[in-house]
Formats: C-alpha cells, sequence, structure tokens
C-alpha cells in the first residue's frame, strides 16, 4: 500500500515538472511573440502618430508578462534613463536583444529609426521562431517524459 | 526643472540664481552653466560636460528624440508648461534642408513666467481693439506680454492662439473663456483651417517670420479677422525695412526693450 501511494505521488511530482517545465517554455514563448508585437506596434505609432517611448509602453497591450516588464521600465525612460527591462523568463541573449532594441528606439532620432525597425524585427522573429522551437523540442518533450517516468514509477512499484 | 535637468545643474542653478527668478539657462559642453533672470544672468559653479547636454535632451525629449522631428528642424524641442529648449551642434543637411541636428553641443532651456498685468500699460489700445504689433529684440518679453493680451481679449472675445512652440501655457498660465488653442502646430499649416473651422474674431500669433508668415497674416486681415502679433526687431523702423507690409496690416506698433529689463515698453505707435 504504501509502495502505491509513494508511486502515485512520484508520479504527481513528474506531472507536477513536466508541466512547468512546458509552461516556462510557453510563457517564454508568449513574451517573445508579445515582444515581437511590441516592435511591430511600435514601428505603425513612431511612423504615424510619433507617439513618445513612456506612451509606447503604457499603452501597449498584451498577456503575457511583457506587459509588466514594460510597466517596470517606464519611470526610468521618463527619467532619461535606460529602459531597462527584467525577466527571469528570458534567456540573457533574448533579454540583450529586447533592452537593445529598446536604447536603440531611445537614442535614434526620426531618419535612423527605420534601419532600427528592420534590424530588430529581423531579430524579434527570429528569437520567436528558436522559442516556439525549443517549447516543442524540449517543453513538450520533457513534459510528455516526465509523465512516462512518473507511470513506469508507478509500474516499477506495483 | 529638477526632473528635466538632474540634480547637480539643478542645485547650481538655484545657488546661483533663486528659481522663481530664472528666465533662462545655458548649457554648454564644456563650459559653466549660465543663467539669465530678467535684469541680468551670471555663471553656476558648475561646468556642463557632453554626457550632462545629452542626459538633458534625453531627459525633455523623454527618451523620444524620433518624436521630436518637426521641432529639431527648427532648432528646439519643447517641453511641459512651455518651457522651450534650443539646441546646437551639428546640423545634417539634405537637398539644402536641415533635416536635424546631432552631436548637440548647446542647449537653452528658456522658461516662460506669467505676469498678470503686464499689458496693463496698453489698455487703453486694447479697447477697441485694432490689429496690434510687439516688435522686440530677443529676450525682450514679447510671448509675456502677448501672452497677456490673449488673457484680456478672451475675456470677451473669441480669440484663437495659435501657438507654434508651446509657450503661451507657462507654468499653467490662465486665459479667457472665450480662448482655443492650436499648438505646436505652424502657422503657416494651421492658419486656414483655423479660420475656416474656428471662426475666431482675434488671432494671436508670436514670432512672425515676415517671409514666411506674412501672406498668412494679409490672409487673414483681408477675412475681417484682426491680429496680435509678435516681430523680432529693436525699432519701428527697422521692422518696416524688414516687412514693409507692416503698416497696412497693423494699426499699432508696441516696441520692448530688455532694458532695464525684459518687458519694459519703449513705445506705442500708431502706424
Amino acid at each position: 500500500m504504501l509502495k502505491i501511494i509513494l508511486a502515485a505521488v512520484g508520479l504527481l511530482i513528474c506531472v507536477y515538472i513536466g508541466i512547468a517545465v512546458d509552461n516556462y517554455y510557453k510563457s517564454r514563448l508568449n513574451i517573445l511573440r508579445d515582444y515581437l508585437g511590441f516592435v511591430r506596434y511600435s514601428e505603425r505609432e513612431t511612423e504615424f502618430l510619433k507617439t513618445d517611448m513612456p506612451a509606447l509602453m503604457g499603452n501597449f497591450e498584451c498577456k503575457s508578462e511583457f506587459k509588466d516588464m514594460l510597466a517596470r521600465a517606464i519611470s526610468g525612460v521618463i527619467e532619461g534613463r535606460e529602459a531597462a527591462l527584467t525577466s527571469d523568463r528570458l534567456k540573457k541573449s533574448d533579454l540583450d536583444a529586447v533592452n537593445a532594441f529598446m536604447k536603440g528606439l531611445s537614442e535614434c532620432d526620426y531618419h535612423s529609426k527605420g534601419a532600427l525597425f528592420r534590424y530588430s524585427l529581423g531579430i524579434a522573429e527570429e528569437m520567436e521562431k528558436t522559442a516556439e522551437k525549443e517549447k516543442k523540442q524540449k517543453g513538450e518533450l520533457i513534459k510528455k517524459l516526465m509523465f512516462l517516468l512518473g507511470v513506469g514509477l508507478v509500474i516499477l512499484a506495483i | 526643472m529638477l526632473k528635466l535637468l538632474g540634480e547637480q545643474i539643478y542645485d547650481a542653478v538655484v545657488n546661483a540664481v533663486p528659481l522663481n527668478a530664472v528666465t533662462e539657462i545655458r548649457l554648454r559642453r564644456g563650459e559653466k552653466v549660465f543663467v539669465k533672470n530678467a535684469s541680468g544672468g551670471r555663471f553656476a559653479e558648475y561646468r556642463c560636460s557632453s554626457e550632462d547636454v545629452a542626459a538633458v535632451l534625453k531627459r525633455a525629449t523623454m527618451s523620444s528624440l524620433y518624436a521630436y522631428q518637426e521641432e529639431l528642424k527648427n532648432g528646439y524641442v519643447h517641453y511641459s508648461k512651455g518651457v522651450r529648449i534650443g539646441v546646437a551642434g551639428e546640423g545634417v543637411v539634405e537637398s539644402g534642408k536641415i533635416i536635424t541636428y546631432k552631436n548637440f553641443t548647446s542647449l537653452t532651456v528658456r522658461i516662460p513666467h506669467e505676469i498678470v498685468g503686464a499689458a496693463d500699460r496698453i489698455l487703453n489700445i486694447l479697447n477697441p481693439f485694432e490689429n496690434l504689433l510687439v516688435i522686440s529684440p530677443p529676450y525682450g518679453g514679447k510671448t509675456t506680454l502677448l501672452r497677456d493680451i490673449a488673457r484680456i481679449l478672451s475675456e470677451n472675445r473669441d480669440t484663437l492662439i495659435l501657438d507654434e512652440r508651446g509657450e503661451f501655457f507657462a507654468g499653467g498660465a490662465r486665459f479667457g473663456p472665450r480662448a482655443d488653442f492650436i499648438v505646436n502646430t505652424p502657422k503657416r499649416l494651421a492658419a486656414e483651417g483655423a479660420i475656416r473651422a474656428m471662426n475666431p474674431e482675434i488671432i494671436i500669433m508670436d514670432e512672425l517670420f515676415p517671409s514666411v508668415d506674412m501672406p498668412i497674416v494679409k490672409e487673414m486681415v483681408s477675412g475681417g479677422i484682426k491680429i496680435a502679433a509678435s516681430i523680432h526687431s529693436d525699432s519701428v523702423e527697422n521692422a518696416l525695412k524688414r516687412c514693409p507690409e507692416i503698416k497696412e496690416l497693423f494699426s499699432y506698433a508696441v516696441v520692448l526693450t530688455h532694458i532695464p529689463r525684459a518687458g519694459s515698453i519703449k513705445s506705442v505707435t500708431r502706424l
């Protein structure tokens, strides 16, 4: 009986770990999708309405953690500091790319922003593709493997 | 002002001149900050670096230089409450026109002050109102006088203020209940729509540039709209040399001087 209970607990832990890993990749993908949306939104807004950075960051609507990342950085932008976005969900290289875009936006003028957007859109699309691939290849795979490991534990215990 | 200048420059400025009296702050790369009030100016004990100049500009534009392109082309950016920041640096020229500035070396922060009653001395020519031109050298107080004229006239006449550089709202300046504003838009672009759509009795315009703005003024005057405007010059004679049409378009000229202090009326002339 004890063995069955332990096996069930083991199964639950494995499933939980699998779901947590999958969620990590899922939320990373969502952030990068919203970042790509933000770059596109910024391109439109800065072209037609010349919207300033605090308004861009405050008005952008999305469901992922990216909204909070922007909200945390607005006061720094108003005070003339760098818009340093932080997140424990993104890889360092992704976060660096996001912050490089924000820095570029805070320094470019009307004529140089076109080049910034072209470059940043390419990078953001690449980052989104990689994150999507990793979610499938790592997140979903690990979730399945952890479930199978849990089932294996139950079988072994029985 | 603290938000705009940053702590070090702000401290140096207020140590040089009390903040409520400051009318202009000049930041030059590698030089001491120069602070002006209505009766003169003095150096503050702080030497500006190129980083200081860049940081002030960044705060003024809220890190959004791209959004200030039209203003930069004209050599300034506007900040809140009517504060205007003139820029100097390396111009970027394309097809014979300045498209922007880069490598900024100097900033001139102009802080407008609302002086209620500045136009009291010329009240007798405001009612009945006839076209009025304020003639003043730079720093003579023409915007301050025009702002007060706008305040008085908008009490009982539909008064449209074409505020090209966002200077009329100095520190939340008050106007009459019949004032309308078109802000941060070049006069020549705003004029046609404004006349047709807003149907004003009086239009207030700052800093006429004769070659660009006189056709608009002519159009307004021939359309029966009254005008109060200002122009850079130091006397009626020199203003007429610069722009002979003034004589036909305006009824009165008020000449200002900065001696003994900005806003002093030198003469009022019937044209």
